[in-house]
C-alpha cells in the first residue's frame, strides 16, 4: 500500500525515511558527538566512562570509523562533562584556562561543522576552537576573538591569510559554524545565514591537532557539542541537511 | 554523582611553577605516566600579569580532583608553598570551600578561576597570532 497525495514521489506506508546523520555524507573524516554518552571517558585510554555532571573528559571517541579519538592524559587540562546542558543534551565544557583535547588529523583541508556555545567574554586573547600544528609551513586554525569574531587564520612563509566574521561570538545561544578550507579557498558560514569566502594564494598544509588549544594563551572557554569533518566535495544538499540535523538536535539559532 | 568533587584553582608565581608541576606529578600524575615538563610552564597554566602584558609573572590552572587526589595535593603542602595561591571549590557548582588567601571571601561564595586571578590583581596576557592585529 502506498499513500499518494498527487505529488511525486510517493512513500510506501510503513517504510521509515532514513534519518540524516553525518555518516550520510561521503568522505566523513571525523565525528565527535558529546550527546552520545558512549563516546565520553574520564581517562585518556577510554576505559572509565564519563557520565556524571562535572566528570573530566579525557577521551572523546570518533564516531566516523577513522579512529581519530580526541584525548587528554593530563588531568589538569581535561574538559568537563556538563549534563543536559544544551537542548537537553550533554556537552563538553572547556574552561578557558588550559583545557584541550589532542587528536591526530593528518589532513589540512575539508569541510568542518562545529556546534558550540562560546562563553569566553572574559578572555581578551584569541581562543582556538580547533588548532593547528606548530612549526614551519602553512597551517590553518579556526578561532574566536573579541575583535574580529570567528575567523580562519592561515599562515605561512610570507603569505598570511585571514578571514573573519564579526558575528557569532555571542554567549546567548549555541551556534552552528561551517568552515571550509580547500586548496584555493576558505570560507565561513554561521547558522547557514552569514557566508563569506576568500580565495587563497597558496594551498594549506599541516595537521589539525587540538580541540581547544595547547597554547594556554588561546584557550577556548565554552561548550563544544559536536564536530564533523568531511573531505569530499560536499553539495548544497549536504550543507542544508547537515545544518538542519545539527540545528534540530542542539536547538541552535 | 561525580567522584571529582573538588574544583581547584592554582595561580603560581613564575618561580614557584617548577615546584608546583613537580607536586602535580606526584599527587595527580598524567594517565600515561609521562612527567610534565617544568621547563615549559606555559603548557600547564595560562599566562598572567598585572597589566595583561608581557612579561608574564604568574601562571594559572583550573581543574577538578577526587577526594583522594585532594588529600595528596594538600598533603604535599602545595597550599603552603611560597608563591602558590590556592583556592578549592565544589565541583560541580563552583562554591568556595577554602583558600590560602587571607583576603578570600567566606566559604560558600561562588568562585571561579577568573575571580581567583582578579583577587590577585592579575589579567590574562594577550598574545596575538603573528600577522593578525585585528
Amino acid at each position: 500500500m502506498q499513500i499518494g497525495l498527487g505529488i511525486s514521489p510517493t512513500i510506501p506506508m510503513g517504510v521509515a525515511v532514513p534519518a540524516f546523520t553525518p555518516t550520510s555524507i561521503s568522505g566523513l573524516q571525523l565525528w565527535l558527538d558529546a550527546s552520545d554518552s558512549s563516546t565520553l571517558y574520564q581517562n585518556s585510554n577510554g576505559t572509565t566512562a564519563a557520565t556524571a555532571d562535572g566528570d573530566p573528559v579525557g577521551y572523546w571517541a570518533d564516531k566516523s570509523g577513522n579512529g581519530r579519538h580526541a584525548t587528554q592524559s593530563d588531568g589538569t587540562k581535561k574538559a568537563a562533562l556538563k549534563v543536559s546542558n544544551q537542548n537537553g543534551r550533554n556537552v563538553n565544557y572547556f574552561d578557558g584556562v588550559n583545557d584541550n583535547l589532542g587528536f591526530s588529523f593528518p589532513i589540512s583541508y575539508g569541510y568542518v561543522w562545529v556546534v558550540y556555545k562560546f562563553t569566553g567574554v572574559t578572555n581578551s586573547a584569541s581562543a582556538a576552537l580547533i588548532n593547528r600544528s606548530l612549526g614551519p609551513g602553512l597551517y590553518a586554525t579556526m578561532n574566536f576573538d573579541t575583535k574580529p569574531g570567528i575567523y580562519w587564520y592561515k599562515a605561512g612563509a610570507g603569505s598570511d591569510e585571514t578571514m573573519s566574521l564579526s558575528v557569532g561570538t555571542g554567549t546567548s545561544s549555541a551556534n552552528v559554524v561551517r568552515f571550509i578550507l580547500l586548496q584555493n579557498e576558505m570560507g565561513i558560514s554561521l547558522n547557514e545565514t552569514t557566508k563569506s569566502t576568500v580565495s587563497l594564494a597558496s594551498s594549506p598544509v599541516g595537521n589539525w591537532i587540538n580541540i581547544g588549544s595547547a597554547l594556554t594563551a588561546q584557550a577556548y572557554q565554552g561548550s563544544i557539542c559536536e564536530i564533523v569533518v568531511s573531505t569530499n566535495a560536499a553539495t548544497d544538499s549536504d550543507f542544508t541537511n547537515m545544518y538542519l540535523y545539527l540545528k534540530q538536535k542542539w536547538g541552535t539559532t | 554523582m561525580t567522584d571529582w568533587v573538588h574544583a581547584v584553582h592554582v595561580i603560581c608565581s613564575g618561580d614557584a611553577m617548577a615546584g608546583a608541576i613537580g607536586a602535580l606529578d606526584v599527587a595527580f600524575p598524567c594517565d600515561d605516566g609521562a612527567p610534565r615538563d617544568a621547563a615549559h610552564p606555559e603548557r600547564y597554566g595560562c599566562a598572567l600579569s598585572a597589566d595583561g602584558k608581557t612579561p608574564v609573572t604568574h601562571y594559572g590552572a583550573s581543574f577538578s580532583v577526587t577526594e583522594e587526589i585532594r588529600q595528596r595535593l594538600e598533603g604535599l603542602g602545595l597550599a603552603q608553598t611560597p608563591g602558590v595561591n590556592y583556592w578549592r571549590c565544589t565541583n560541580p557548582g563552583g562554591v568556595l570551600v577554602t583558600s590560602n588567601q587571607p583576603s578570600a571571601p567566606a566559604a560558600g561564595t561562588p568562585w571561579d578561576f577568573d575571580a581567583s586571578a582578579a583577587a590577585l590583581g592579575l589579567k590574562r596576557v594577550e598574545m596575538e597570532y603573528p600577522g593578525l592585529q585585528g
